[in-house]
């Protein structure tokens, strides 16, 4: 349904869900709560996808399932064509180099045990890069590619600032020469000058390198910076996809039209009409019958309460989830 | 380094042990006379100038047993703890790491295992091996397996969650790299002040054991066997035993102040309550 | 609640049953035939075999599990060698002498403790908490036979208010027997405890509602009594609850010390006269009397605290 004009995707999802069993400390039974449910979408050869949507809405779950750094709980994922979760662990490990992740914090994602030497060599030792010299040459190379001054190599992550250590993430994720990178709020937790010098940076690198992207973010000006097409996601669900053009001049779903109207403006003589949203994000404890959307959506209509509204194509592979989609008054008074 | 000195337990535990181990270290140093030559005419001696901690009930010197007793006792007690260390933060990693089945099966058996108190558990299992220097590492390590088990699959389950496992898993290092190079690191810590808190606690496994009759066999003095051979005298010679006991007393207070100071010295949120 | 009982109680199960496999396998590390360590150096050869034939030592390992974890499961703990008697009756007997130790033992430790403990945190860092955290301390690294052996000389011996042989009759009361290894054991005890206690206490003092209390003009034995102590007795139910069965550890060398007729001194007596299918029942009575315990302090600790934790994965 989703490929009917995409020529070999380089990822291809399918319906993939993760529910989690949340279990008190003293095993008094469990619950389930869904993470993610039923999302599918291709991303295609050198394309950068945008994922974006509030925090907890499971964009992160999402793309460690998309890599089976996690295990799904159903659905599946491809990459070039192979399904991941029919993988052997050996198999596995080998495809990874291909598909690397550069996480949110910058801080966490960086061992503090090990210098910033030894963190990018670790990709290289593990895939047997050549000898010591070779290595040490490779690491000022890709230092150099990521503007990182190369006397910091013996230092430790905790001695570097935010953008350093960012830094030092791309540039590890960079050694095994992937061609498919996962960007989960990798400008999230940095100051706003420092954001756009490594957004930068990242499309400059895949345009030196021919990268495919998955870019997540909870910033939608973030994302429609760098992204070819964009997903919005809402509760673990899927809920419009479109082209960045498409998406911005025809808003299908009242969700990603709040999420729109939220952008700040840099013209300040503009007057936007914020849609501001009732209630808050559901608990995942006591998710919503029908439309998981349906008790802040501003046009809720009895329907919406009943039927969880499907996710398809409105024309021009402008996918969205709503019993309303092109029947709603949502333009953006830019 | 230097803010570890500042910690008072840390120093005083860290003297205590340091001074325990120079004299099992230099024993033949300290003794003016042999460990095991019988003298039964002068048995019982109390302390004097010549037999600082008196005779035993053979007229040997007490001072010089005790000297070389912390040789039995301390290569005893850390051969039993690295028997522990090795078994117990092996299987907590792996358990802590890959959970699931594992995790469940390793669990269990800690669990069945912690039924047993820890003397009990040696009791048995030194009198169905035998009482010999080796066995005896055995029976007082493997009651304190649990304790490194713990605390290798706690740490092991707080960190296994952390991004850069993530981070590790996603550039393709197999699981045996990540517990050894990233997970094992920082279960070490925690590791060392279990060490201390695991050396008090084979120290008085040994001294117990050598209570009951189940010490190191003679004439090789270790602490329990010392204990042993005074207890019956306790009435009209108490320093065999006084003696003795005091020393092993002090050597568990040593690396209990130590592997108390630490633990306050790695997790400050607990300092402000404990000093 | 119900629920959550039965689920204690139902995870207990493979721990017992894991028990018996431990000890039935530990005995089988005996060197040499089992059935001559079992009848002793003095049986004959003719003894030997029948006793073979009659335990079925001659089956394969399996078979023999299977008798004797199906007389496990009927009560049958074997035969001991040195009573004549069946082992579990020997044990029975003896079991409340230790049961009444352990008891006063813990309890007089904790009362102690309690105390030690509110003193130390009242007082922190002046000199009542730094001499009753250098006793805790202390106290926690003597051995137990150590303190019991003091306890002798200075009770028995120069006070002679206590009998050197703890056992009843001969003019002995029934508190002067327990005198001298409870003592031993609540000091032990109250050490661990202490600490314990005064750490709890001086995080219940740090909240916020022990201010309030002291705000609303409660005089400070109520707020410390009532609304600390109580709330900080969370924490030090769950001590006493494991340390009650770490106690029996404690029990054998006490028992020993004091020539105490308990499981303990039976256990140590065992051993040394190579009774092993007593030494087996011993150590399987005492194992699976933990394992209840533990039950019920898990079971006290949900009573006692109504907050459920809940934990899960990252979402």
């Amino acid at each position: 349904m989703l490929t009917k004009n995409t020529d070999n995707p380089l990822v291809r999802l399918e319906n993939l869900s993760k529910v989690f069993s949340v279990h008190s400390s003293r095993g008094l039974g469990t619950t389930d709560i869904t993470a993610v449910k039923n999302v599918s979408f291709d991303i295609k050869k050198g394309e950068t996808f945008g994922l974006v949507g509030e925090s907890g809405c499971g964009k992160s779950t999402l793309s460690k399932i998309a890599l089976r750094l996690l295990n799904a709980t159903s659905g599946t994922a491809y990459y070039e064509g192979k399904d991941l979760y029919k993988m052997k662990y050996r198999e596995l490990v080998n495809i990874r180099r291909q598909m690397q992740v550069i996480f949110q914090d910058p801080y966490d994602s960086l061992n503090p045990r090990l210098s910033v030497e030894e963190l990018v060599a670790e990709p290289l030792i593990v895939h047997r890069y050549g000898n010591r010299a070779r290595r040490r040459e490779r690491i000022e190379e890709l230092f150099h590619q990521v503007g990182l001054p190369p006397q910091l190599m013996t230092r430790y992550p905790h001695q570097l600032s935010g953008g350093q250590r960012q830094r030092v993430c791309i540039a590890r994720s960079l050694t095994v020469s992937p061609s498919f990178i996962v960007c989960d709020e990798a400008v999230s937790a940095l100051d706003v000058s420092i954001q756009a010098q490594i957004l930068n940076l990242l499309l400059d690198l895949k345009r030196r390198f021919k990268l495919t992207y998955l870019f997540i973010s909870h910033d939608l000006s973030v994302v429609k910076f760098v992204s070819d097409r964009i997903g919005v996601m809402y509760f673990g669900r899927l809920v419009e996809l479109a082209d960045t053009e498409t998406l911005f001049s025809r808003v299908l779903h009242p969700y990603t039209h709040a999420l729109l109207s939220a952008v700040p403006d840099p013209d300040p003589d503009t007057q936007k009409r914020r849609v501001l949203l009732g209630g808050s994000v559901p608990s995942l404890f006591n998710p919503p019958s029908g439309c998981v959307f349906h008790n802040r959506c501003p046009f809720t209509e009895p329907i919406c309460s009943e039927e969880e509204p499907p996710f398809i194509d409105m024309g021009n592979s402008h996918f969205a989830a709503c019993h309303f989609a092109g029947k709603l008054n949502l333009k953006i008074d830019f | 380094m230097k803010s570890m000195l500042s910690n008072k337990f840390i120093v005083i535990g860290g003297t205590i042990i340091v001074l325990m181990l120079l004299i099992a270290i230099f024993a033949p140093l300290l003794t003016p006379y042999e460990y095991g030559t019988v003298n039964l005419p002068n048995k019982h001696q109390p302390p004097s100038s010549e037999h600082v901690m008196g005779t035993d009930l053979y007229g040997r010197d007490v001072w010089c047993r005790i000297v070389y007793g912390a040789r039995i006792s301390l290569y005893v007690s850390f051969s039993a703890v690295a028997i522990a260390i090795i078994f117990g933060s092996f299987f907590g990693i792996i358990a802590g790491y890959l959970k699931g089945v594992v995790d469940i099966v390793f669990s269990r058996v800690i669990d069945i295992m912690m039924a047993f108190p820890p003397l009990l558990l040696s009791l048995i299992l030194g009198a169905c091996l035998g009482t010999s220097l080796q066995n005896m590492t055995i029976y007082i390590g493997v009651p304190l397996i649990p304790m490194f088990f713990r605390v290798s699959r706690g740490v092991t389950l707080n960190i296994g969650e952390r991004t850069y496992i993530m981070a590790a898993k996603s550039i393709g290092s197999s699981r045996l790299r990540i517990m050894m190079k990233h997970i094992l690191p920082n279960v070490l810590p925690q590791i060392f002040v279990v060490l201390s808190l695991g050396m008090g606690g084979a120290i008085l496994a040994e001294a117990a054991l050598g209570f009951l009759g189940l010490g190191v066999p003679q004439p090789t003095p270790s602490w329990g066997l010392i204990v042993n051979e005074g207890k019956l005298y306790m009435f009209s010679a108490p320093w065999t035993t006084g003696f003795s006991g005091a020393f092993i007393a002090l050597t568990v207070l040593g690396f209990n102040l130590l592997g108390d100071g630490l633990r306050d010295f790695l997790d400050p949120k607990l300092k402000h309550l404990e000093s | 609640m119900k629920k959550y009982i039965l689920s204690r109680v139902l995870f207990a199960l493979p721990t017992i049953i894991g028990v018996f496999i431990v000890v039935f396998f530990v005995v089988r590390l005996i060197p040499g035939d089992p059935a001559s360590a079992m009848l002793g150096p003095k049986a004959t050869t003719a003894q030997i075999e029948q006793y073979r034939e009659h335990h079925g030592l001659n089956e394969p390992v399996y078979v023999q599990f299977g008798v004797a974890f199906k007389k496990f499961i009927k009560g049958d703990l074997g035969q001991s060698l040195s009573w004549y008697r069946p082992a579990r009756d020997v044990i029975m007997e003896r079991l409340p002498r230790s049961a009444e130790l352990a008891f006063f033992g813990v309890l007089f430790g904790t009362i102690a403790a309690l105390i030690f403990g509110v003193i130390a945190a009242v007082y922190r860092g002046r000199w009542p908490d730094l001499l009753l955290t250098s006793f805790a301390t202390l106290g926690m690294s003597l051995p137990m036979f150590y303190i019991g052996l003091w306890i002798l000389v200075i009770f028995a011996m120069k006070l002679k208010i206590i009998p050197v042989i703890s056992t009843l009759g001969g003019g002995v009361s029934y508190w002067q027997s327990l005198l001298g290894p409870v003592l031993a054991l609540a000091l032990s005890e109250s050490a661990l405890l202490t600490r314990t206690t005064r750490s709890s206490m001086l995080e219940v003092l740090n909240e916020d509602y022990i201010r309030t209390a002291r705000s609303k003009g409660l005089t400070e034995r109520i707020v410390l009594f009532k609304h600390a102590l109580g709330n900080a007795l969370i924490p030090i139910v769950t001590v006493v609850g494991y340390s009650l069965a770490t106690v029996f550890g404690g029990a054998i060398v006490l028992e020993t010390v004091f020539a105490r007729n308990g499981v303990g001194k039976l256990l140590v007596d065992a051993i040394h006269v190579r009774d092993y299918p007593l030494v087996q029942g011993t150590t399987i009575v005492i194992a699976i009397l933990i394992v209840l315990i533990n039950i019920v302090t898990d079971i006290v600790y949900g009573v006692v605290d109504p907050r459920i934790r809940v934990t899960g994965e990252e979402r």
